[in-house]
C-alpha cells in the first residue's frame, strides 16, 4: 500500500508542470553552485600553492646571513583549500587565509575572502553547502506545503481512508515520497561534487567524511520532509500550512543563525586586537603572572648559566649566550602568546558552544556546524591550523636561533653566516588535515540535536490522529 | 469620478484599519517586528561603542607614549637613563623604532544602523617610519568568523530581510481572503473596487511600517546624539529614504502578487519564492558572477611584510646608487650629505630602499584594491536585478563600512606616514638627528568620512522609485483584467 501511495504522490508530481519547473530551477541553481565552488577552490589551489612554493623559493634562495636575520625573513603559511572544501566551505570563507611568520612575534591571519568580497558575501556563499542547507528546505516545503491537506481538500484523503488505509500510513507514505524524490537528487550531487573533488585535488578524498556528510544530510532532508507533511496534515488551510512553513524554514535558517550568533557574542565578546597586543606586551614585559620583568629574569638567567657552567662571564661559556638568551625570549615570548590567543579561542569555542545549543531550535544551525566541521572548514579546524602554523614559526625560530648558540662566537652578530644548506634543513611547512573522528568530537551535541528532530518529528507523525486534527 | 474614488478610498482605509485592529495577532506580530527592529539598533549600538572605546583607549595609549618619548629632550643628559631618554628621542635609528602615531576610523553616524564589513576591516592602525605597506598588511583585527558567517542582526538586517516578511505577512492574503472566504461579493456591493481594496490595505500597511521605521531611526538619531555625540547627516538621511524606497518596492512585489487574482496559497507560494529569490538566490549568484567577473589576488601583496634585508645595505656602491635615485625622485634630498663610512649612510639607504619599495607597491595596492572596489560599484549599481544587495550595499556605503571606506582610510593613513616621512627624512638624510620642532610638526590624524552622496546612490534611488511605479501601474491594469 505504501508503494502505491508513494507512486501515486510521484504521478501527481509529474503531471504538475509547476513542479517540473521547480525541479528544473533547482538543477540549475545547484549546477551553478557546484561549478561556481569547483572554479573557486580550483583558483584557490592553484594561486595557494603557488604561493607557498614561490614562499619556500624565497627562503631557499636568500643570502648566507646571520641565523637571527635569516629568521627575520621569515615564511609564509598559506591556508590550502580541502577536496570537501568544493562541498563546504564552511568558515574558511571569513578567516584569513596567510601569515607571515617571524621571530618574536605572532602576526595576524590577514587577506580573508570576506575583506576582498563584496557586501552582496553576507547573503550567502553559493556552494553546493548553501543549496542543501538553505535552498533545498525551501523546495520540500514548495512539494509537502499541500500535500495532506491538499488531498482533503479534493476529498481524496477521506477516500484512502474509507479503503483502509491508516492516516499514519498516509503520511509515512507522503513523507518517504517526498524524501526518496530529494535523495535522488541529493545522491548524484553529492557523488558528483565528490567525483569532481577527487579530480581536481589528486585523489585526496576522505570517502568516510563524504558518506558520514550524505547521511547527516539526508537526515536534514528527512526532517524537513517530516516538517513539511506535518504542517499539511496539522494546519488545514492550504495558505495557513504554506504561510507558516516559510515562516518555519526563514526563522529557522535566516533569523535564528543570526540571533544566536549576535547573542553568542554579547554573551561572550571577543577582545580587539589592540586588548590583546597590550596584554601580550604587559606580559612578556612584566611576566606571566605580573610580577617578573622582563630585565630581572634575563639577569636570573644570565646569573643562573653562570653557576651552572661555574664561569665568571657570559663570554666564557661554551656556547653563544646571544643565541641561547634569544631563544628563552621566545620561549617566554610564546608562554605570553599561548596564554593569550588560548583567551581568544576559549571565546570563540564558548560562542559555538552557545549556537549549538540554540541548534535545538534550528535545525540548520544543527546541519551548518556539522557539514563545515567534517569538511575541515569548522572553527576547531581554523584553530588547529593557526596552532600547527604557529608551531612551525617557533620551531623554525628555534632552530635558527640554536644555530646561533651553538655555532656563533659571543658578540659576533655582523660577522657571523650560517652554512650552506642550513635553509634546506628547514623543511617547508606542512599543515596535516585532522582525522573524521578528531572532527566529530566538536560535534557530538550537533549529532544529538540532529538525532533529536528527526525522532521527534517521527513520534509527532505516528501520533497524528486524523479525528483530532480534521473533527 | 475622481472625487468618489476618493471617497470611496477613504472609507475603505478607515474600515482597513478597523479589520486590522480586529484581528489581534495583528497588533502581536508589529510589535514582534518593533522589538526585533530595537533589538537590531541594540546590536548596532554594542558594536559601535566597542569601536569607539577600543579608538579612546588606542589613542590615548599611543599619545601618552608619545609624549614619554618626547620628554627625553628634557632628560638630564648626565645620568645614565637620561642619556637613554636623549637617544631614544633624537637618535635617528632609536627614534625610528619609538615613533608610532595612532589612526583610527572613528564609525559614522549611520554605522549604528549598519554594520557592513566593518567587523573584518580593522579601524585603527600605529604608524612608524619605516616602510608602510609592511607594517599595513601586519596589521588586522581580529576576526569572528561565526559571527561573519551568521551576518549581523542590526537595524540594515531589519530592514532588509524582516520588513519584506512583515509585508508577506500582512498582505499577501488581502484580496484571496476575500475571495476564499466568499466576503468580496458583501464588499463589493458597497461599491469598492479590488483596486480600492488593495489600495487601502497595502496603504495602511504602509503607513504602519513608514511609523515603525521612523520610529527606530529617531531612536537611533536620539542614541548618536546622546551617546556618540553626533549629529544626524546627509547619509542618515538617505539611509532613511533608501529603507523607504525598499519597503515601497516590495509593497508593490506583494501588490503585484495580490493582483493576480490567484489563491491564498498560490499568493504565498510566490511570495516565499519571490523573497527568496530576491534576499537569497539572486545576491549569493551575483556576487559568484561578479567574483568570475573581477578575479582578485592577494599572494603577491601578502608579501609586502616582509621586512627588506640583506648585505646591499651595507654595500656604499649600492647604497650611493640608491641615494642618487632616490634624490632623482625626490630631488629634495637630491644634495644629501651623509658619509658612506657612517651608521647613519646605511640606514638611510635602508629607509630609502623602503620608500622606493612602497613606491612600487603603491601601484600593485592600489589595483588590488580597485579591482574590490569594482565590485562594490557592481553590486551597488544592481538595483533593478538585485535590489536587496544593492540596497544593502548602499546601506553599508553610508554607514562607510563597506571596503570604499576602508581603502579610503589606508590611504588616508598612507598620507599621514608620508608626512611623517617628510619630517624624519631630512633629518635622515641630512645626517642630523631628530629635533623637538621637528616633533612638534608631527601630523594629527583626523579621519575624513568620505562616503557621500554619489551617483550611483542617486541613480539607484530613482530606478528603484521608478522599479516600483512601474509594478504598481502594471499590477494595476492586471486587476482591471480580473
Amino acid at each position: 500500500m505504501i508503494s502505491n501511495l508513494i507512486q501515486n504522490e510521484w504521478l501527481q508530481w509529474r503531471r504538475n508542470s509547476q513542479v517540473r519547473w521547480l525541479t528544473l530551477f533547482l538543477i540549475l541553481i545547484s549546477l551553478i553552485a557546484l561549478v561556481h565552488q569547483l572554479s573557486y577552490q580550483s583558483h584557490l589551489l592553484d594561486t595557494r600553492l603557488k604561493a607557498q612554493e614561490d614562499s619556500r623559493k624565497e627562503w631557499l634562495s636568500q643570502e648566507l646571513k646571520h641565523p637571527h636575520m635569516a629568521a627575520h625573513f621569515g615564511n609564509y603559511a598559506y591556508k590550502k583549500p580541502t577536496s570537501l572544501q568544493c562541498l563546504d566551505p564552511g568558515l574558511t570563507i571569513y578567516t584569513g587565509t596567510s601569515v607571515y611568520m617571524e621571530p618574536h612575534r605572532q602576526n595576524d591571519f590577514l587577506f580573508s575572502k570576506s575583506q576582498e568580497s563584496d557586501t552582496g558575501l553576507r547573503f550567502g556563499w553559493l556552494s553546493p553547502a548553501l543549496i542543501c542547507q538553505l535552498i533545498l528546505p525551501l523546495f520540500i516545503i514548495l512539494f509537502t506545503f499541500n500535500s495532506v491537506n491538499g488531498e482533503f481538500e479534493k476529498g481524496t484523503l477521506q477516500l484512502l481512508l474509507a479503503q483502509g488505509v491508516s492516516f499514519r500510513k498516509v503520511l509515512f507514505s507522503k513523507m518517504l515520497a517526498t524524501f526518496i524524490l530529494f535523495a535522488s537528487f541529493l545522491i548524484p550531487y553529492f557523488l558528483l561534487t565528490a567525483i569532481l573533488s577527487y579530480i581536481l585535488f589528486d585523489g585526496d578524498l576522505n570517502l568516510g567524511s563524504l558518506l558520514y556528510l550524505l547521511v547527516i544530510y539526508s537526515i536534514y532532508c528527512i526532517i524537513w520532509c517530516l516538517l513539511g507533511v506535518l504542517v499539511s496534515a496539522h494546519i488545514k488551510k492550504i495558505g495557513t500550512s504554506i504561510a507558516f512553513l516559510l515562516l518555519i524554514w526563514m526563522f529557522t535558517n535566516i533569523i535564528m543563525p543570526r540571533m544566536s550568533a549576535n547573542l553568542a557574542e554579547n554573551i561572550y565578546p571577543l577582545i580587539t586586537n589592540y586588548e590583546l597586543k597590550k596584554g601580550i606586551k604587559e606580559s612578556i614585559d612584566n611576566g606571566l603572572d605580573g610580577h617578573d620583568p622582563k630585565s630581572d629574569r634575563a639577569l636570573k638567567i644570565e646569573k643562573d648559566l653562570l653557576v651552572k657552567y661555574k664561569v665568571d662571564s657570559v663570554q666564557q661559556l661554551p656556547f653563544n649566550f646571544e643565541g641561547f638568551i634569544m631563544q628563552q625570549s621566545e620561549d617566554y615570548s610564546s608562554k605570553a602568546y599561548d596564554l593569550h590567543f588560548k583567551k581568544i579561542f576559549s571565546t570563540l569555542e564558548n560562542q559555538k558552544k552557545v549556537q549549538t545549543w540554540m541548534g535545538i531550535a534550528s535545525p540548520f544551525i544543527v546541519i551548518r556546524n556539522l557539514s563545515m566541521s567534517t569538511c575541515n572548514a569548522g572553527l576547531e579546524s581554523e584553530i588547529d591550523f593557526q596552532t600547527q602554523s604557529e608551531n612551525y614559526r617557533r620551531s623554525f625560530v628555534q632552530n635558527m636561533n640554536n644555530d646561533m648558540k651553538d655555532n656563533s662566537a659571543y658578540n659576533t652578530f655582523d660577522t657571523y653566516r650560517v652554512k650552506k644548506g642550513k635553509y634546506n634543513a628547514i623543511s617547508d611547512l606542512h599543515i596535516e588535515n585532522k582525522s573524521l573522528i578528531w572532527l566529530l568530537q566538536s560535534v557530538i551535541i550537533e549529532n544529538i540535536w540532529l538525532l533529536v528532530w528527526s525522532i521527534s518529528l517521527f513520534i509527532l507523525m505516528f501520533r497524528s490522529r486524523i479525528n483530532l486534527i480534521y473533527s | 469620478m475622481k472625487n468618489s474614488n476618493t471617497v470611496y478610498s477613504k472609507i475603505s482605509l478607515k474600515t482597513q484599519f478597523w479589520l486590522f485592529k480586529k484581528h489581534s495577532i495583528n497588533s502581536v506580530i508589529l510589535f514582534a517586528f518593533l522589538a526585533v527592529g530595537m533589538y537590531g539598533l541594540y546590536q548596532g549600538f554594542v558594536f559601535k561603542s566597542k569601536q569607539i572605546e577600543t579608538i579612546e583607549n588606542f589613542k590615548t595609549e599611543k599619545e601618552r607614549d608619545l609624549a614619554v618619548l618626547i620628554r627625553g629632550f628634557d632628560a638630564d643628559t648626565t645620568t645614565a637613563k637620561g642619556k637613554e631618554d636623549y637617544e631614544n628621542v633624537t637618535g635617528l635609528l632609536s627614534s625610528n623604532r619609538n615613533i608610532t602615531l595612532p589612526v583610527f576610523k572613528t564609525p559614522s553616524s549611520t554605522s549604528l544602523f549598519c554594520i557592513g564589513q566593518a567587523d573584518v576591516f580593522p579601524y585603527y592602525y600605529t604608524v612608524k617610519v619605516e616602510s608602510f605597506f609592511m607594517q599595513l598588511f601586519k596589521q588586522g583585527e581580529i576576526a569572528n568568523p561565526l559571527r561573519s558567517l551568521a551576518g549581523h542582526f542590526d537595524t540594515s538586517f531589519w530592514i532588509i530581510y524582516l520588513l519584506p516578511l512583515l509585508i508577506i505577512i500582512l498582505c499577501f492574503n488581502s484580496l484571496s481572503n476575500e475571495l476564499d472566504n466568499g466576503n468580496w461579493r458583501l464588499i463589493n456591493s458597497q461599491g469598492i473596487s479590488k483596486k480600492e481594496w488593495l489600495k487601502s490595505k497595502f496603504l495602511l500597511v504602509g503607513l504602519i511600517i513608514e511609523l515603525m521605521v521612523v520610529f527606530i531611526v529617531v531612536i537611533g538619531l536620539i542614541v548618536n546624539y546622546c551617546c556618540f555625540n553626533q549629529n544626524p547627516t546627509i547619509n542618515d538621511f538617505l539611509f532613511f529614504v533608501g529603507a523607504n524606497l525598499y519597503f515601497v518596492f516590495w509593497l508593490s512585489v506583494v501588490y503585484c502578487i495580490n493582483s493576480m487574482g490567484k489563491t491564498t496559497s498560490t499568493n504565498a507560494l510566490y511570495c516565499g519564492i519571490m523573497w527568496t529569490m530576491t534576499c537569497i538566490v539572486i545576491p549569493t549568484l551575483s556576487t559568484a558572477l561578479i567574483e568570475k567577473i573581477i578575479p582578485v589576488d592577494n599572494t603577491a601583496i601578502s608579501r609586502m611584510s616582509r621586512r627588506p634585508q640583506g648585505s646591499k645595505f651595507d654595500d656604499p656602491t649600492y647604497g650611493i646608487k640608491l641615494i642618487k635615485q632616490f634624490g632623482k625622485i625626490y630631488p629634495e634630498y637630491k644634495n644629501a650629505n651623509i658619509n658612506p663610512e657612517t651608521n647613519a649612510f646605511s640606514f638611510a639607504v635602508y629607509l630609502g630602499y623602503h620608500r622606493l619599495l612602497d613606491d612600487a607597491n603603491t601601484v600593485k595596492v592600489k589595483k588590488y584594491f580597485e579591482n574590490i572596489e569594482q565590485r562594490q560599484e557592481l553590486i551597488n549599481s544592481s538595483c533593478v536585478v538585485n535590489p536587496t544587495a544593492a540596497i544593502d550595499g548602499i546601506f553599508t556605503s553610508l554607514a562607510s563600512n563597506d571596503a570604499l571606506a576602508n581603502h579610503s582610510f589606508v590611504w588616508q593613513t598612507k598620507t599621514l606616514h608620508d608626512s611623517l616621512n617628510a619630517i624624519y627624512y631630512p633629518a635622515l638624510f641630512f645626517d642630523r638627528t631628530v629635533t623637538k620642532k621637528d616633533y612638534d610638526a608631527f601630523p594629527v590624524f583626523k579621519y575624513k568620512n568620505t562616503a557621500s552622496i554619489s551617483i550611483t546612490i542617486l541613480v539607484c534611488y530613482a530606478l528603484m522609485g521608478l522599479l516600483s511605479a512601474f509594478i504598481f501601474a502594471m499590477s494595476n491594469r492586471m486587476l482591471r483584467r480580473i
